[in-house]
Formats: structure tokens, C-alpha cells, sequence
């Protein structure tokens, strides 16, 4: 219903950090056009910045979409920032802000006015909202185009002008759809510079969907990872970076039978393909301890080297990995 | 946050009121409409024959002035049902002028730009949506129809003593009634077709003939069947008729010639007609606004 005194402010509830489980899925399935798309999907995401990652078509979009409110989840729901999706309030809605994967502007609009436009549209009242306008414009690098229509910037401005519009009325939560999208280096940079400069404000959680595995490993703390509209893998980038264990690779002559046997009595997981073993060793156990103890069992280490789970080493894992009838990658978690 | 500092800084301040913030886009669509000089001429020209109006009207109670200016107005023009008739007949041509002018850009511009998205993320309905684009045309057809006549009919009532207004509230009727029908009539078939039809000088024609053509259509049922059910398809004709059923007693030789032999229907089946177009008209407008459109 339409109220008459459309120029009277409400006070705003006091400033809150996000929330944090911003994205909670409980059993979504969407369907749309009669096809399914999205499959029961079930997790808890609670990063300060969020990737929805997953080739072309694995439904990235389509849950962003349904977490707006666009298309009706066919079963099961969704809360965003504690709110359940199919009941929350318009309230919600200010608290949210979306940067679509495809174009969006209005023809015939200057950028600081489509910001402000924006802005208002988010309740923002008018005075701030034309101050929040250049304010945005300026943060995002824009400033100085500001008074040019948007429909006659270059690709990587429209994007950038569309990550304006999503910002200027102070969000929690900020959903990314494709930010990156044909966007040459230089603009790349800067937009990724961007969303982690907002990420590291501490003022809003960021989703970012995208196929673009570097993208998703440099600005996220938190992974989703999609596939044919299924949860392939949820994964916890930071856990991962803070992890105190040690991925080895090594080869080994002579009696690397024993030595093996040493590892595994020791407590290091092993994966051992011939004369090659895996390890997973715990940082108090070093290079040194290795050595020492390969040279103890008469085995001699030829080749070592570290490494580490790379998002790519999880995302295609979790391409290889068999989904459960129920939609999601039999544990839910890739570690 | 301050420009010059170029950071990220949340906002903690009060917001409006979700119910308010359709008039936002409102306001929007009328800074818009201002920009266009075709639209302010017309604006202005909307304002030549209230105001003439309003002249002939006031010569009409001022003796001393037409002794001085020697005319015979009160003999040669009576403020009755056919003025106001004279008056209200431009005023709503000028209305489908101004929809022909800043209708077809309304929402086209969103679509082509592929905004709604973005409206559609932020507290707004599809109906708060239309509503604040209805409201912005509304409001600027309602300024050049029924408030610059309704100025005159005051304008003469308060002239003419209260025995006048009594005796013309049927004249007020037909000004208020049939604006309000055509207002939402022109509302609802610029919207529809601004969102249907992406180039505008097209939906322009389309908006033109939507109105027009059908007028041909009913009188060629009318020439065949001799009955005017031909006018349920002809919009612009059954506006004619309810401005002239609804002050019926109240025109002069002048309008009764004005509406001519050509039948009638009566004002209930005039307004169902004329809300059954508006209602199809939002309604097919409904269908294409959304947030997104699902391929199947």
C-alpha cells in the first residue's frame, strides 16, 4: 500500500555487522519453465565474502535470482541474514544489493543520476542520496565520468556503474552475478580491488558469482561450488589458507617400504603410488624430521616438493566427484 | 562520505518508508518529461484555451468591460454545457497528444536498458512500480484536461452564484468523468504498448491507431447493422459519448449539432466499455513487467 507522507524519513535500525551466516539453503529447489534447475540444495554460508562458483548453466545465477525474490522456490527455502526469504519484509531488500551479470542501466541517464535514482529507490532520502551518488561514483573510479549517460561508457565502466548502484545505499549483503565479465586485465584488477576493499570494510558480505576460478580464490574466504544445479562442494578457502598441515610430494629409492611404514606409525597420512608418496604432514613435523627419518629406514628421498589445495585442485575434484541422489556432493564438504 | 575521501563508507542515517518510494519514480519520470521541449511547448499550448476560457468567462460578468470593448459576448456565447463541452473537446486531444509524446518512452527505456532488475532487487513491486509510471502521466494528463476546466467551471460558479452550480454539476460530472476515463484509458494503452513496443515512433503509431482506427470500425458496424455496439471496439468515440451523455441537459443548439445523429450507447454501458480497454490494457502491461523473463 502507497503512503501519502512519502517525504517523512523512518529512523534506520542501529548499524549491525553482518550477519553471520548470510546465506542459509534448506532443501532449495527451483524449477523454472517447467525444468529444474536448482536441486534441494542445502548449506550454510557464512563468509565475508562468498564465491558461487560453477561452469556456464550450473544454476550460479538462478540462485542469486531466487535469493531476490525473482523466481519462487518450487520446494524447500532460504534465509539471507537470518530472514527466510518467502516471508521477509520489503526491509530486506534495503539491506541487500544486487549487481546483475547482464547490462543494466536507464538510456538517457547520466551515471550519478542512475546512482542517485538508485539510491533513493533504496530509501535513502534525497539530500544523501544525490551526496552518496558522486561519493559512490567517485569510490568505484568513475567520478570524473559521472555526468556522461551510462549507456555511452565503455564495457568495463558499465560494469563498474552497475557496482555503483549496488553499493550507494550502504548494504549488508552485496550479490556479484559475473562482476568480471568481460572486463579487459586492468579493469579486472580494479574490480576485484574493489569488492576486496569492500570485503576488508567489514560492513557488508559479498557474494560473488563467477566461472572464473582466480577471481573466486583472490577476493573469497568461503566457496560454493555448483554444479547442474547441485551443491559439488562447499568449501571453507579460509580454513584452508589458515590450515597448520604441510601437502608433500616426493619420490623415494631404496627401502621406502619401511619408510612408509615409519610415516604412517608416526601418524602422516600417506598416498603412495609406487616409489611416489603423497603426504599431509603437520607443520611440527619438518623437512628436516623427513630426511632424518628416511635416512633412519634406509630409504633415500630424490624429489620433494610442497604444495597446497588449490581452489582449481577443489573445483575440479568437484567436477569429478558423484553427486547424491539428494543433489549435493556426498559429503557436502571437499577438504 | 565525503568525495574527495574515496572510500567505502556505510550509511547509518534514516530511510524513507517503502510505502513513499514509488512517488520516487514519480519524480523521476517527470524530471524526464521536463527535459524534452516538445513537451513543455505542449505544456504551454495545453494552457491557450483554459485561458481563453477563463477571459470570455469573466467578459461575461464584467458589464463595464464589455461596454468598453463594445462586445455582444453574452449574446453570442452562453456559459453553458456546450462551452464547457468547446473547451473540454481540445483539452482531451492535446491529452493524446501528450501520451503520444512522453507515454512511449516510459518504460520502454527500462526494458531496453534491462533495468527492472534492478527496481525489482530494491522494496518495490511490479504494482508500485506501475503505479509510480501511472502516477507520473496521470498527474501530467490531469493538468491539461479536467483541473485547467475545472478552474474555469469554478471560476464561473463563483461568478455565476450558487443557483449556476447547482443547476451545472452535470457539466462538472462529464468534465471530471469523462478526464478520468480518458486519463486512464491513454495511462494504461501507452503503458502496455511502451512496454510491448521497444521502438518508439512505432508505438507512438500504435498508441495513435489503437485509439483512431477502431472509430472507422464503428461505423462501418454501425453502417451494416444500424446499432452502435461498433463503439465498444472505438475508444476515442466512447470518451465523445460520455462527454456528452453525462451533460446532456445542459448543451446548447451548438452541442447538440456537435454530436451529430450517430447513435449512442448509454453512460453504465459506456464506462464498462471504457474499463474493460484500461483493464486489458494494464493487464497486458502486468505481463510483461517483470524482473525477469524465463525461456522455456
Amino acid at each position: 500500500m502507497l503512503s501519502a507522507s512519502s517525504t517523512a524519513v523512518i529512523p534506520s535500525p542501529p548499524a549491525r555487522l553482518p550477519d553471520p551466516s548470510a546465506i542459509v539453503l534448506d532443501g532449495l529447489s527451483v524449477r523454472l519453465g517447467g525444468r529444474p534447475i536448482l536441486h534441494g540444495l542445502t548449506a550454510t554460508l557464512r563468509g565475508r565474502a562468498i564465491g558461487l562458483l560453477g561452469p556456464n548453466g550450473a544454476g550460479k545465477s538462478t540462485l542469486i535470482q531466487t535469493l531476490l525474490g525473482f523466481h519462487r522456490p518450487a520446494s524447500g527455502t532460504a534465509c539471507l541474514l537470518g530472514e527466510d526469504i518467502r516471508h521477509a519484509g520489503p526491509d530486506l531488500r534495503d539491506r541487500i544489493g544486487y549487481m546483475p551479470e547482464n547490462e543494466a542501466f536507464i538510456p538517457g541517464m547520466s551515471a550519478v543520476r542512475f546512482v542517485r535514482y538508485m539510491g533513493e529507490l533504496s530509501g535513502l532520502p534525497r539530500a544523501v542520496a544525490i551526496e552518496r551518488a558522486h561519493a559512490t561514483l567517485y569510490y568505484v573510479g568513475l567520478g570524473e565520468a559521472r555526468y556522461r549517460e551510462v549507456q555511452t561508457f565503455s564495457l568495463g565502466m558499465k560494469q563498474t556503474a552497475k557496482l555503483a548502484q549496488a553499493l550507494v545505499h550502504s548494504p549488508q549483503l552485496i550479490f556479484l552475478d559475473e562482476p568480471t565479465n568481460g572486463l579487459d586485465p586492468r579493469a579486472r584488477g580494479r574490480m576485484l580491488d574493489l569488492i576486496g576493499e569492500i570485503r576488508d570494510s567489514g560492513s557488508a558480505q559479498v557474494v560473488l558469482s563467477s566461472h572464473l576460478l582466480r577471481d573466486v580464490e583472490q577476493c573469497c574466504d568461503e566457496v560454493l561450488i555448483l554444479r547442474e544445479g547441485r551443491i559439488a562442494a562447499v568449501c571453507d578457502l579460509a580454513a584452508e589458507r589458515r590450515d597448520d598441515r604441510s601437502f608433500l610430494d616426493l619420490d623415494a629409492v631404496g627401502a621406502v617400504d619401511a619408510f612408509a611404514a615409519a610415516l604412517g606409525r608416526r601418524g602422516i597420512d600417506i598416498d603412495r603410488q609406487g616409489n611416489r608418496l603423497k603426504l599431509v604432514v603437520p607443520d611440527r613435523f619438518g623437512v628436516r624430521d623427513l630426511y632424518a627419518l628416511a635416512a633412519e629406514t634406509g630409504a633415500h628421498i630424490q624429489r620433494l616438493s610442497y604444495r597446497h589445495d588449490s581452489l582449481e585442485d577443489i573445483f575440479l575434484r568437484a567436477m569429478d566427484a558423484d553427486l547424491d541422489p539428494a543433489g549435493n556432493a556426498s559429503d557436502g564438504k571437499v577438504q | 562520505m565525503a568525495v574527495y575521501e574515496r572510500r567505502y563508507e556505510p550509511y547509518q542515517g534514516p530511510r524513507r518508508p517503502v510505502g513513499g518510494r514509488a512517488w520516487v519514480i514519480s519524480r523521476f519520470a517527470w524530471d524526464d518529461f521536463a527535459r524534452s521541449r516538445l513537451f513543455l511547448a505542449s505544456l504551454v499550448a495545453g494552457a491557450f484555451v483554459p485561458t481563453l476560457g477563463l477571459l470570455v468567462v469573466y467578459l461575461h460578468h464584467n458589464a463595464q468591460a464589455l461596454d468598453v470593448l463594445n462586445l455582444p459576448i453574452s449574446e453570442l456565447i452562453r456559459i453553458d454545457g456546450s462551452f464547457f463541452y468547446l473547451l473540454l473537446w481540445p483539452q482531451h486531444w492535446l491529452a493524446l497528444w501528450m501520451a503520444l509524446v512522453v507515454g512511449p518512452g516510459l518504460i520502454t527505456r527500462d526494458l531496453t536498458g534491462v533495468a527492472l532488475p534492478l527496481y525489482f532487487s530494491r522494496p518495490l513491486s511490479r504494482r508500485s512500480y506501475l503505479f509510480g509510471k501511472a502516477a507520473a502521466l496521470m498527474a501530467l494528463l490531469s493538468a491539461v484536461t479536467w483541473l485547467p476546466v475545472l478552474l474555469v467551471w469554478l471560476f464561473q460558479a463563483s461568478l455565476g452564484g450558487r443557483s449556476w452550480a447547482g443547476d451545472s454539476l452535470d457539466i462538472l460530472t462529464s468534465i471530471m468523468v469523462s478526464s478520468l476515463a480518458w486519463i486512464l484509458l491513454l495511462t494504461s494503452l501507452s503503458l502496455a504498448i511502451s512496454a510491448w513496443v521497444r521502438w518508439t515512433p512505432v508505438a507512438r503509431l500504435f498508441i495513435l491507431g489503437l485509439v483512431s482506427v477502431p472509430s472507422a470500425f464503428a461505423m462501418a458496424v454501425y453502417g451494416i447493422t444500424d446499432r452502435p455496439w461498433g463503439l465498444v471496439f472505438a475508444p476515442m468515440l466512447l470518451v465523445r459519448d460520455l462527454r456528452f451523455s453525462l451533460m446532456e441537459d445542459s448543451l446548447s443548439q451548438i452541442g447538440t449539432a456537435m454530436r451529430g445523429g450517430f447513435p449512442s450507447l448509454s453512460a453504465p454501458w459506456t464506462l464498462a466499455a471504457l474499463g474493460l480497454w484500461t483493464a486489458l490494457g494494464f493487464l497486458a502491461l502486468m505481463s510483461r513487467v517483470k524482473a525477469l523473463d524465463v525461456v522455456r
